[in-house]
Parts: C-alpha cells; structure tokens; sequence
C-alpha cells in the first residue's frame, strides 16, 4: 500500500519555510477517525495557547514525495503515537524555500466545507 | 476605479509595532510621502488592495504572539510586516493576488498557486531581501534565488508571474 502522511491545516497556509526545521502535523494512512485525530492531537493543544482556531483542512502527502524532494520522514511519538516530522530541511535559505515549494506541489489539499462537520 | 496609485496618504498600510507586530497596538510609522515609484503608479486598484490589507491584518492578528501556531512559532517581526505592507503597495495591477501567511521564523510568505506544477512563493524577513523559489510547470523546472528588496517588484518574480500565471 502506498505510505501517505496527511497535514492537519489550523493556519493560513500550508507553506512550511522557515530557518528552522518546520514541524509539520504529520501521521501515517492508513489510521481510522484520522479528523478526529486531528482535532484532538493537533488542534486543541494549539487553542490550549491561542484561542480559536478551526481546523480548514488538511494536506495529504506521499511519502515517497517527501523522499523525493531530499527531505526526510522521521517518526515521532509525541503527540501521538504515529506522528512524524519532515526533517533534513536544507540550511541554506533558497533551497529550503524550494524544498517547501516542491511539497506544496505535491500536497492534494482537502479543505473542509463545514468545520463543524470536520472529518468522517 | 482606474488603476492609479492605490493609496491615499492616509492609507493604513504602515501599521506596525517597534519590534513585533501586535494587533492590539498599532502604531502608524512615519513613511516619506511621494515615495511611489514608477511601478506603484500602476498598482493594483484600491478594493484589490483593500481586501489585502485586510488579509494581512488578518495575518498580524493571527501571529503577533509568541507560539501562535501551537509549535514554538516567533511573533511576527515588524520590519517583515512593514516590507509585505510595501510589496502589497507596489504589485502592478496585472498582479494576482497572492495569499499571504506567516511564517514561523516571524517572516512573511506570499504564495501565488496557478495550477499543481505552477507555483511562486515569496519570503520577505524585512532585510530587504526577497526569496523566491517556484516550481514552472513541472517539478525539474524550478526557478529560485534572492533579490534585493528596493522598493520595487524584483524583476525575476515579475517575469516567473508572467509565466506561469498566463
């Protein structure tokens, strides 16, 4: 079965660029009430913090994509169990701007037409 | 409306803080007038860059404090705001909207997505520097690089806008 990683979308953009390596939202398909997941793991921590976020969406991403643009899946327990991070991001500005560029491309993005009815 | 100089010298796009930006404290800065260039002459119309003002206040509010993206993100930094607020200014009226989004280094990104192999994103730090890297039709067709941020569009994003948004 082909590996998918999905991101869980709280913020304006999935654009992930930054100096420092971007933490992304990340679990391994197959997993059931993944929305549910979302929420609870990802969004609800975030609004522990600051306030009222929504869930919009989420991005799905191939895991093979990730490998393909250089960058790396690492897996990470915390939050949960099958979270993991996108890491090995370049150091040099440009090229880290390119490498999230390219996952940009490469994310199918599912945005959610109610929020109230988030994931099924 | 034609497609003039979008402000007036009452616009609210120099709101900003001292050191990080805050939605509940702006602060108008003190910018020279007549500061247009020829570009910004032919900047996109006022209701266009109306509704993206409004989004980049959006943005300031969203990430104006430590930790707003729940993962240790940095406040958005002033001097980025400040250049985003220019760069918005001066797009040419053939511009499209971009859709702009905080970053959690407390930068700025501007991201332009015509189709899944035809995107532009922009980062603006406030060093006057843009970055820009895009993807021009297919993923081994990249174009990337950093410019000076001189008051004026870098002519490498305006050409990669032409291309790959037409």
């Amino acid at each position: 079965m082909e590996r998918k990683i999905v991101r869980f979308i709280s913020e304006r953009s999935y654009q992930t660029n930054t100096d420092k390596p971007p933490f992304i939202e990340l679990l391994e398909f197959p997993i059931p009430n993944f929305g549910r997941i979302g929420e609870v793991f990802v969004l609800n921590p975030i609004n522990e913090k600051n306030g009222s976020r929504t869930l919009h969406g989420r991005g799905d991403i191939k895991a093979k994509d990730v490998i393909d643009v250089n960058l790396t899946l690492k897996p990470n327990s915390n939050p949960h169990p099958r979270h993991a991070e996108i890491v090995d991001w370049p150091s040099d500005p440009i090229a880290q701007q390119q490498a999230a560029t390219d996952l940009v491309a490469v994310t199918t993005l599912h945005l959610l037409p109610d929020q109230s009815n988030a994931y099924p | 409306m034609t497609a003039t100089s979008a402000f007036p010298t009452t616009d609210f796009s120099y709101f900003c803080m001292e050191n990080t930006v805050s939605s509940k404290n702006f602060k108008a800065l003190e910018v020279p007038k007549n500061t247009h260039n020829e570009q910004s002459s032919n900047s996109v119309t006022w209701t266009k860059s109306f509704q993206m003002f409004l989004e980049m206040l959006e943005v300031i509010r969203d990430s104006s404090t430590p930790n707003w993206d729940g993962y240790d993100a940095l406040p958005l930094k002033a001097t980025a705001a400040r250049e985003a607020v220019r760069f918005i200014e001066i797009m040419p009226i053939w511009m499209p909207e971009p859709d702009i989004a905080p970053l959690p280094n407390g930068d700025i990104g501007f991201q332009w997505h015509f189709g899944k192999f035809r995107i532009l994103t922009v980062s603006l730090s406030g060093k006057n520097i843009v970055i820009y890297a895009s993807i021009l039709g297919s993923l081994d067709r990249k174009k990337n690089g950093s410019e000076k941020f001189n008051d004026s569009i870098p002519e490498e994003v305006l050409k990669i806008i032409a291309q790959i948004g037409s």
